[in-house]
């Protein structure tokens, strides 16, 4: 549940504290069978039916924070096989990126309507009249639906003057906006790999915490701990992400703390990105192209392409964020290791493709790097303020909120061509993207921008962030504002070397 | 006077992973619905770098009101915790 920590979302945090923790620690890795005891003590279950289920939830959770797959349920085998193995610092995540843990699931009916306590089982009862099957009845104290007959019309819903008939989906499913959610045979829910686009939407929003995402803390702790030289990108959403006494400045310094041999912030990929976008847009859209799609959001542009495959031509070809920030920091700095840190779980599969592999070695979530400080009891009060974050401008900063991306290409495109007219729509949430694509492929966007996100709100509503959309989008903002670089920076404009 | 709660909220590492600044909305709640439930004193939030002494590992997030120490601690009692001190306050008026 976004922006409400849950016992649910507390455990999930343990989880890669103690991941983090195995591998900053080192030593003999069996002792990952004792976490789930740690995490879950005492012989009284808490949030499900059995402490051993708990446990076991726990178990498959950290073997998914380890970048470990789920274990075969009919069979035996330790939390901790193949452990020996995932412990490579350079081990990129397999797939499947996220996967519902079977015995988590509460199996919930897909789409039903359900009457509440709200029926007074009134004299008109409409809802019997509109059921166009008569699925609807009244019972002894209120009106019951007849689950076989029922066409999930919503009709008996429509119909209630106490807005007592509920509509109830199943919240992974509901929430996915590319319709990957299946059931297995009995009826739990299965994500379909072909058509996942890894937004993580179904992850936060699943209220029996039931799915996960494989994670590369583990790994990156053990990369910090064996000296190697890892570079950390850090995504602009990460401005109060990890509490209130992390200012930016003492973020960094954690960072370094840790054992990052740098601190560079993606949003000057950002600019990069704005400034190659803006070129692409001014050279083909009108021309060639009847409008530009943004790329820099995995799920979105792979969405696209995928279910609309005769528009894929038009999103950006330009580099992500993330890959741009990374060619740079490898460039200056030949050998260095770099770890995406930012609240995006789809950069998790973007890093794993074969032509980005080489340039991204980590992705962790905001959520994970907060483990990995807790695993190292980072004091951030103690930490100095005195480090500087300043590699981006105002508009590299401001890709993080929904609009943020458009907006920044709009600016660059009047800085090199003025008076040229931007019109822009964008969408966020899958389903909300998906429309927007269905009416550029009416023909109802030509010369348009098109901004998509996949995550409501943009980058600051991604699954892996720590803090409710609204607030982030706040501090996102004050937190461009402060940036002290410009489009003017005649020593280091934010623009691609080639230019 | 009718008298005040001291909540203080400890935001270290392990503390802010397991919720505490869900704890700080959650106090700032209870400001915001003062008037439905009826009690008049003054709630001060104080953020912790550290509440008490040695890791936080286990019983994250710490909490104190008006003295008295909270491990483990959700909303709902830490809200319940405060609006208990509350109404020790307005039945010594």
């Amino acid at each position: 549940m976004k922006g409400i920590t849950t016992p649910m979302a507390r455990i999930r945090r343990r989880v890669f504290e103690e991941a983090a923790r195995l591998g900053f620690e080192g030593g003999g890795l069996s002792r990952m069978d004792q976490v789930p005891y740690q995490i879950i003590p005492g012989e009284v279950a808490l949030y499900r039916d059995s402490v051993f289920r708990e446990r076991a939830v726990v178990g498959e959770r950290l073997r998914m924070a380890c970048g470990l797959p789920l274990r075969d349920t009919g069979e035996y085998a330790p939390i901790s096989q193949g452990i020996e193995r995932a412990a490579v610092c350079g081990r990129y995540v397999e797939g499947p990126l996220i996967q519902v843990i079977p015995f988590a699931c509460n199996a919930c009916d897909t789409h039903r309507f359900a009457v509440t306590d709200a029926c007074q089982r009134c004299l008109e009862h409409p809802c019997v009249s509109a059921c166009p099957v008569k699925a609807v009845s009244l019972g002894e104290r209120r009106a019951r639906i007849d689950t076989e007959t029922c066409i999930r019309c919503g009709r008996c819903r429509d119909a209630c003057p106490y807005h007592a008939i509920l509509e109830v989906r199943r919240p992974c499913a509901a929430v996915c906006g590319v319709d990957a959610i299946q059931s297995d045979e009995l009826g739990r829910a299965v994500i379909d790999q072909e058509k996942c686009v890894a937004c993580g939407q179904c992850l936060s929003h699943c209220p029996f915490s039931a799915i996960a995402d494989k994670s590369q803390v583990f790994q990156l702790a053990l990369a910090l701990r064996e000296g190697k030289r890892v570079a950390a990108a850090l995504a602009p959403s990460f401005v109060g992400q990890f509490g209130p006494l992390a200012t930016p400045g003492r973020v960094k310094s954690a960072l370094l703390a840790l054992g990052f041999s740098q601190v560079v912030e993606v949003a000057m990929g950002a600019d990069w990105s704005t400034d190659q976008e803006a070129r692409e847009f001014l050279k083909h859209v009108g021309k060639d192209m009847p409008f530009l799609a943004t790329s820099c959001c995995p799920s979105w542009s792979v969405m696209a392409k995928r279910e609309f495959p005769e528009l894929a031509g038009y999103v950006s070809l330009s580099l992500t964020p993330m890959v741009q920030a990374a060619r740079r920091i490898r460039e200056e700095n030949p050998g260095t290791m770099v770890a995406f840190i930012g609240p995006c779980l789809a950069k998790k599969l973007e890093a794993g493709r074969e032509s980005v592999r080489s340039d991204v070695d980590f992705v962790v979530t905001f959520e994970e790097m907060m483990g990995m400080f807790a695993a190292k009891e980072v004091d951030f009060a103690a930490l100095s303020e005195s480090e500087v974050l300043a590699d981006a401008t105002a508009l590299g900063r401001g890709y993080a909120v929904a609009g943020g991306v458009a907006a920044a290409l709009a600016k660059r495109i009047e800085m090199l061509e003025p008076g040229r007219e931007v019109p822009i729509d964008r969408a966020d949430t899958l389903s909300a993207c998906k429309k927007l694509l269905m009416v550029a492929r009416a023909g109802k966007r030509d010369g348009y921008l098109l901004e998509g996100m996949a995550c409501p709100g943009g980058c600051i509503g991604g699954t892996g962030g720590m803090l409710p959309v609204k607030k982030a989008a706040g501090m996102v903002e004050r937190f461009a504002q402060d940036s002290p670089r410009g489009w003017d920076d005649p020593k280091s404009p934010p623009v691609q070397p080639a230019e | 006077m009718a008298g005040r709660v001291e909540v203080e909220i400890c935001v270290c590492a392990s503390c802010v992973l397991c919720g505490a600044m869900d704890l700080v909305e959650a106090v700032e709640v209870l400001g915001s619905l003062r008037g439905r439930l009826h009690y008049r004193a003054r709630v001060e939030t104080k953020l912790s770098p550290h509440l008490g002494q040695g890791s936080h590992r286990y019983g994250a997030p710490y909490a104190r009101v008006n003295g008295r120490m909270l491990e483990n601690t959700v909303c709902e009692n830490l809200m319940a915790a405060v609006l208990e001190e509350a109404e020790k306050g307005e039945r010594k008026l």
